[in-house]
């Protein structure tokens, strides 16, 4: 009986597996997705901590290169 | 008692009028609680709305007395192109960004709900995020990344060697803009519509499908996306709806710009109301706009009612 039922699932489990378990293409899909939705907002917050004169200069950097929290205690 | 010798037939719509009389208190009470929502009703929306609809026939122009002038707002305003060219931009805007709304929040999704993929809390969390943050900072945001000089994408354009895109000064490129911000900030609304939806769909139905083989496309399209059919209508009346009324977003992202070229109706209203002063005008573009949109709801609903009896 149980060997019976677990031949039955030996035979499906290739189909199974692939519902079940995890597809790294859609977990790809997803982080990528998410990763550019979060980003502007990434972005906006980093932005926040640059002094005004680097938001204006080329090159652009993610971080800042000098952080600052003038714009917070300003606001 | 004489109704207990009248004719079953007439026995008990007597007896429930009886029992309406013998209860005063279930007549008033439904009264009572109902006025709150009448008066509300009137008081901040049908006054309003008639005001606006009165203020529609006259040369308003927020201060002194109204004058009626009839229809000829109306008049003025079939013949204005500012008017008409905002109109087509509108139902281009609405016509693009609808569809690209609906299939990037169904496809988030599916893969929020597929069991397949991990991450899917934190992934949840992230795409709300952009829900909690006001339209104007949503245009602000965009505005900062598309901005031609200092924008983010154009720096990465030219380091990549590819050209620098006008998309501030290039009508269709700042219409684009303005669609991939709608989307990024209505997306998560969309997206618990559609989780919720999907949620509810039995689980049943798709294991009775995948053990008959059926892959999963299949299973999308014969099961989901047909269960999904009352919510997609509804994520598509507010979604056409919504960007019908776009302001906020638009107005911080590019103004309409450049020019007027990408001026939407709300924000056509908001220019001649109050930066012209000519309320009156104004009132007449709102009450065209508000016919279009019931049109476009009552069309939708018919077409929605068709589709569930076929």
């Amino acid at each position: 009986m149980t060997t019976s039922s677990a031949g039955r699932r030996t035979s499906h489990s290739r189909s199974f597996a692939r519902v079940r378990g995890v597809n790294i293409w859609l977990t790809a899909l997803l982080v990528l997705i998410a990763a550019l939705f979060a980003f502007p907002m990434l972005w906006f917050l980093l932005s926040s901590f640059k002094p005004g004169s680097e938001l204006f200069s080329l090159p652009l950097t993610l971080f800042p290169e000098t952080w600052t929290t003038s714009g917070y205690s300003t606001a | 008692m004489a109704q207990d010798v009248a004719p079953a037939s007439t026995l008990t719509p007597a007896r429930r009028s009886s029992r309406r009389v013998r209860k005063p208190g279930q007549t008033l009470a439904p009264l009572l609680f109902i006025t709150v929502a009448v008066v509300l009703f009137v008081l901040f929306f049908l006054g309003p709305g008639s005001l606006g609809l009165y203020y529609s026939l006259t040369d308003y122009t927020g201060v002194g007395d109204p004058e009626f002038i009839g229809m000829d707002n109306y008049t003025k305003l079939f013949g204005d192109e500012q008017f008409y060219s905002s109109l087509s931009r509108t139902v281009l805007y609405t016509v693009l960004a609808v569809p690209i709304h609906y299939v990037v929040a169904l496809g988030i999704s599916l893969l929020l709900t597929s069991a397949a993929t991990r991450f899917r809390t934190v992934s949840r969390v992230i795409f709300f995020l952009p829900w909690l943050i006001s339209p104007i900072v949503v245009g602000v945001i965009w505005r900062w990344i598309f901005g031609e000089n200092f924008g983010l994408v154009n720096y990465v354009l030219s380091l990549l060697n590819l050209p620098t895109q006008q998309w501030e000064t290039n009508g269709d490129l700042a219409l684009a803009v303005v669609i991939i911000a709608g989307s990024w900030g209505g997306t998560a609304f969309t997206m618990l519509l559609f989780i919720a939806a999907i949620r509810n769909i039995p689980k049943s139905y798709m294991e009775a499908a995948e053990l008959d083989g059926a892959s999963g496309a299949q299973r999308f399209f014969s099961i989901q996306l047909p269960l999904l059919r009352p919510t997609s209508f509804m994520v598509i009346l507010l979604g056409t709806l919504g960007s019908m009324k776009e302001f906020a977003m638009i107005q911080s992202l590019n103004g309409g710009g450049p020019g007027t070229e990408n001026m939407l109706m709300v924000q056509y209203i908001y220019q001649t109301g109050f930066q012209r002063a000519n309320i009156g005008y104004a009132s007449a573009v709102s009450m065209v706009l508000m016919v279009i949109l019931i049109v476009v709801a009552l069309i939708q609903m018919r077409f929605d009612r068709r589709e569930d009896l076929a």
